[in-house]
């Protein structure tokens, strides 16, 4: 069964704000297991990619501006993945959480990003760990939520 | 931003860190405790054994699928439940400084300092005219673009049900489920529920917020019933809210669920739950059906890649 390009599109944008949905609440009980264990998880999520696109301000609206390009890139994200296969699976919707956990990889790895010391590189194994892996399972259940609405999408 | 800041500041110290009028932290364990207790009981009793459907008639569905929600009503729902979580999550960051901390650090605006609960209040805030304006784009879309309003309007074979319902739950007559409409009584009791503690919420935590000072001045006495009112109605919707993720991801609402991933619920999950008089197909179906309607049972869409959502609850009676 093919898909319109107007059913695409819907499931595309559908698709990336349930992925987006899907993550902040796995990025919060990260966050929130973290603070309760050792702090190991070094980053607080929104206002990170917000100071990735450079915003500045008080808190609140940092994480504001965090919050709306997270979803923004993720509606981006699922109508690229609506549009690159004919039909969808679960697998490749984590398929492109991997791509999207890689890009944040090489953004640390080549930048000194926000909230960090510095980059990858220069953090040691055990702080790269504690970054990249829990950002690894974050980005798997972003992925999934991507590929669970692209399959049902099909009936 | 500076004088935003400076004015949450000031409210901040005039109004939220008095104890004056606040809801108790007992009663509001007690309010939660209620609402648990409620879905304990509701889990024990479904998970023994689920009610009969009764009612209704099969009628053929063309495609095995049925439009439940368009591309807007999804994204209204699900910006709703990430914003109205923020929302409340900020409010008991702000009822009490250090509760659900940890659950806000992701956003930055987590912590029991001073400058903490005036970020949560920003937060909080900011997160309201958001929601104002998707309660705005729910109210025009639904009445005036997919004429839907009427789908949550309570009527008479919603008491009827709910009795039925409720007598059967208890032990006190047989256990059926009569099929219903788009939404069953309880879900509409949810909505309007929904309406009345946001309306409240809404008109008390304008009062006491007073953004730039547009609010009359009130005398502590209304001060204090007013933040009483906002605290206990503030329970309430996380109660309900509760109630609705609850009752959401139970296995027999799982096509539900699903059809607000996809909108669209299967065919065989609109007969077994649903009663085609009370929510009728879209008229090009209902036209297309008019003359196979003597078939009782629902034909599967021959491409269907996938088995379709609500067999699996069949099974479950």
């Amino acid at each position: 069964m093919s898909m319109t390009i107007s059913k695409r599109v819907e499931m595309g944008i559908m698709a990336g704000v349930l992925a987006s949905v899907a993550m902040s609440l796995a990025i919060i009980a990260v966050t929130a297991i973290s603070g309760a264990w050792n702090g190991f998880f070094p980053i607080q999520w929104f206002p990170w990619v917000a100071a990735v696109f450079g915003s500045s301000g008080i808190p609140s609206q940092i994480a504001e501006v965090g919050l709306a390009w997270f979803v923004a890139i993720g509606i981006v994200a699922g109508l690229i993945y609506a549009f690159a296969f004919k039909t969808h699976t679960v697998f490749q919707g984590m398929a492109f959480g991997a791509i999207g956990w890689f890009l944040v990889v090489l953004y640390v790895a080549l930048y000194t990003a926000p909230q960090l010391s510095g980059p990858l590189g220069s953090l040691g194994y055990t702080a790269s760990v504690e970054l990249l892996l829990p950002l690894a399972i974050c980005f798997a259940i972003w992925g999934a939520a991507l590929g669970y609405v692209g399959k049902r999408y099909l009936w | 931003m500076g004088s935003l800041g400076l004015l949450q500041s000031t409210i901040l110290q005039t109004n939220l860190q008095s104890s004056a009028g606040r809801l108790s932290v007992d009663w509001a364990a007690a309010l939660i405790l209620l609402f648990v207790a409620i879905f304990a009981i509701h889990f024990v009793k479904r998970a023994n054994r689920q009610p009969k459907r009764i009612g209704g008639s099969p009628v053929e569905v063309p495609g095995n699928t049925v439009k439940a929600f368009d591309i807007v009503e999804r994204l209204f729902h699900w910006s709703l439940f990430m914003l109205l979580g923020l929302v409340m999550l900020s409010g008991i960051v702000i009822y009490s400084p250090g509760w659900f901390t940890p659950l806000l650090t992701a956003f930055g605006v987590g912590g029991t300092t001073t400058s903490a609960t005036t970020a949560a209040l920003g937060w909080h805030t900011d997160m309201l005219w958001l929601l104002l304006g998707l309660i705005v784009i729910h109210l025009i879309w639904d009445l005036a673009v997919a004429r839907a309003g009427k789908n949550v309007l309570p009527n008479k074979a919603d008491v009827m049900d709910t009795m039925t319902r409720v007598k059967g739950f208890f032990g006190f007559g047989p256990n059926v489920q009569p099929r219903h409409g788009k939404y069953d009584a309880f879900m509409k009791l949810f909505h309007w529920g929904l309406v009345l503690c946001l309306v409240v919420l809404g008109i008390t935590g304008l009062y006491l917020w007073s953004p730039y000072g547009i609010m009359p001045t009130i005398s502590p006495g209304f001060e204090s019933t007013l933040r009483l009112l906002h605290d206990v109605f503030a329970f309430l919707l996380v109660g309900l809210v509760a109630g609705h993720v609850y009752f959401a991801v139970i296995p027999i609402n799982w096509p539900v669920l699903r059809s607000m991933f996809t909108g669209s619920i299967s065919g065989d999950a609109y007969n077994h739950d649903y009663d085609s008089t009370r929510w009728p197909l879209k008229q090009k179906a209902t036209k297309e059906t008019t003359t196979t309607t003597t078939t009782t049972t629902t034909t599967p869409a021959p491409a269907a890649a996938s088995p379709p959502a609500g067999t699996s609850d069949d099974s479950k009676e």
